[in-house]
């Protein structure tokens, strides 16, 4: 089995990066985060990993959600039974959010409301008003979790877009997260001429990189490498690494590698 | 949180009320309590004043401590300062990590290394952690809180079942449960609710 740990790639060092800017923010209101990038590079495990040591509601958006179904989740989340009236359960939710404020700022920890697939709301100005209204009344930091399009959707919303303190764009892969992806998840160890393969052929997707990552282990720890103590591409040829993303087709190592 | 008596910290200062010094080993013996919980409440009872240690692992009573008897007051549990009457949920414990990355999973299935990755911090990977780890989801499952699915994740190594998939069955609420190891039961913060497995 891949080992269990959480490699800081330089995406997720951006990630905390830009939550230390949103604490010490100039405007009180500005307290929204977008966090984009494409599918499997990583903005998932990322916010699962910060939400698991912090204090905070983790929503995951719906396509066909308006915003009182959104209020019902997130009095859901606090094991609320949400009233029949949207004031009542916007009053309910200012109430609720508020001691759990206070709660995180009694453990030293932060709380934010994290809203994960949130490109199927940025269209819709119901929620975003109301998310606006919930973080302008408490002050409340949201995160907004996407895969690029919610950007471009704020701008319709002047009003949502001005608090945006902070965009953080998850970007696949560079060559030394491979490596510490490597270095931090696989058993066995191996050559840069691997990291650089998988780099390519993975094209910097996480989702991708980890398939590789346990593909070589499966492999390694039933072989051993021809030279030296660490496994290069001559040792995993003919081997399938990963899927291609677009066309499903097996990726292998070339054998005259 | 409310505090309400110590009956850990009371049974152990009755125990010792004859004066005598006491093994923990015997404290253990006597007294119908976790040790661990016995060795808790003796370092809050020393830094009281109301215990005194005589030499590792033994405890006699103070003077302080025959007077608390004396006076038939209970020891009152929980924080010593001022409070401020906001209930404290910790994210830092291993097992309100592990509730909390089960329940950002938002009904999707997850393995036991799946958690992990997200709840471990920087060098808490070990044997004895995954241990926990696995001890408390067979808890979960046993009180209805988890369920295992048909399914199973691949692992790597050389004759691998693999690894059980499970899902989050009865999210209730922020705060772990906690498991009750001797009593067999599992102790919901969030519904004040006790659910047994025995």
């Amino acid at each position: 089995m891949m080992r269990t740990q959480f490699v800081d790639t330089s995406n997720v060092k951006a990630f905390h990066t830009a939550l230390r800017a949103l604490e010490m923010r100039g405007a009180n209101e500005a307290c929204l985060m977008v966090v984009d990038g494409s599918p499997g590079v990583g903005k998932t495990t990322t916010l699962q990993h910060w939400t698991a040591r912090n204090q905070c509601l983790y929503l995951r958006a719906k396509k066909q959600w308006r915003a009182g179904w959104m209020m019902n989740e997130l009095l859901e989340q606090m094991r609320v039974t949400p009233p029949h009236r949207f004031e009542d359960k916007y009053k309910l939710a200012l109430g609720q959010i508020g001691q759990r404020m206070d709660r995180a700022a009694v453990d030293e920890q932060s709380f934010a409301i994290v809203v994960d697939e949130a490109d199927f709301i940025s269209r819709n100005v119901e929620c975003m008003e109301t998310i606006r209204d919930l973080s302008d009344g408490l002050e409340v930091p949201v995160i907004l979790v996407g895969m690029g399009s919610i950007r471009n959707n704020l701008r319709r919303f002047p009003q949502v877009m001005s608090r945006v303190a902070q965009y953080v764009e998850f970007k696949p892969a560079e060559e030394s997260d491979v490596r510490a992806l490597f270095d931090g998840l696989c058993e066995v160890r191996v050559a840069d001429d691997v990291i650089r393969f998988v780099h390519k052929v993975s094209k910097g997707f996480n989702r991708e990189i980890k398939e590789a990552i346990a593909s070589v282990e499966r492999f390694g720890l039933r072989n051993d490498p021809k030279d030296g103590d660490l496994f290069g591409l001559r040792d995993l040829a003919g081997q399938h690494v990963m899927n291609d993303r677009q066309s499903g087709a097996a990726i292998i190592v070339p054998e005259h590698a | 949180m409310m505090t309400g008596t110590a009956t850990t910290h009371m049974a152990i200062l009755d125990a010792l009320k004859s004066g005598k010094e006491m093994a923990l080993d015997d404290l253990d013996a006597s007294l119908d309590i976790e040790r661990r919980y016995i060795v808790n409440s003796s370092g809050r009872l020393i830094y009281a004043g109301l215990i005194e240690r005589a030499e590792k692992g033994v405890y006699k009573i103070t003077d302080a401590g025959l007077k608390q008897l004396a006076s038939g007051e209970p020891i009152r549990s929980g924080k010593t300062g001022q409070r401020n009457g906001v209930r404290r949920v910790r994210a830092g414990g291993l097992r309100q990590r592990l509730w909390n990355a089960m329940r950002a999973q938002n009904g999707a299935a997850f393995s036991l290394p799946d958690l992990l990755t997200i709840a471990l911090n920087d060098g808490e990977e070990s044997a004895h952690t995954y241990s926990n780890a696995n001890q408390y989801l067979r808890q979960l499952i046993k009180t209805g809180y988890l369920k295992k699915l048909n399914r199973r994740q691949p692992g790597t190594r050389p004759g691998s079942n693999g690894f059980q998939l499970y899902k989050l069955d009865r999210d209730s609420g922020d705060q772990a449960p906690v498991s009750r190891v001797r009593r067999k039961e599992v102790f919901d913060r969030n519904t004040r609710e006790v659910r047994s497995w025995a």
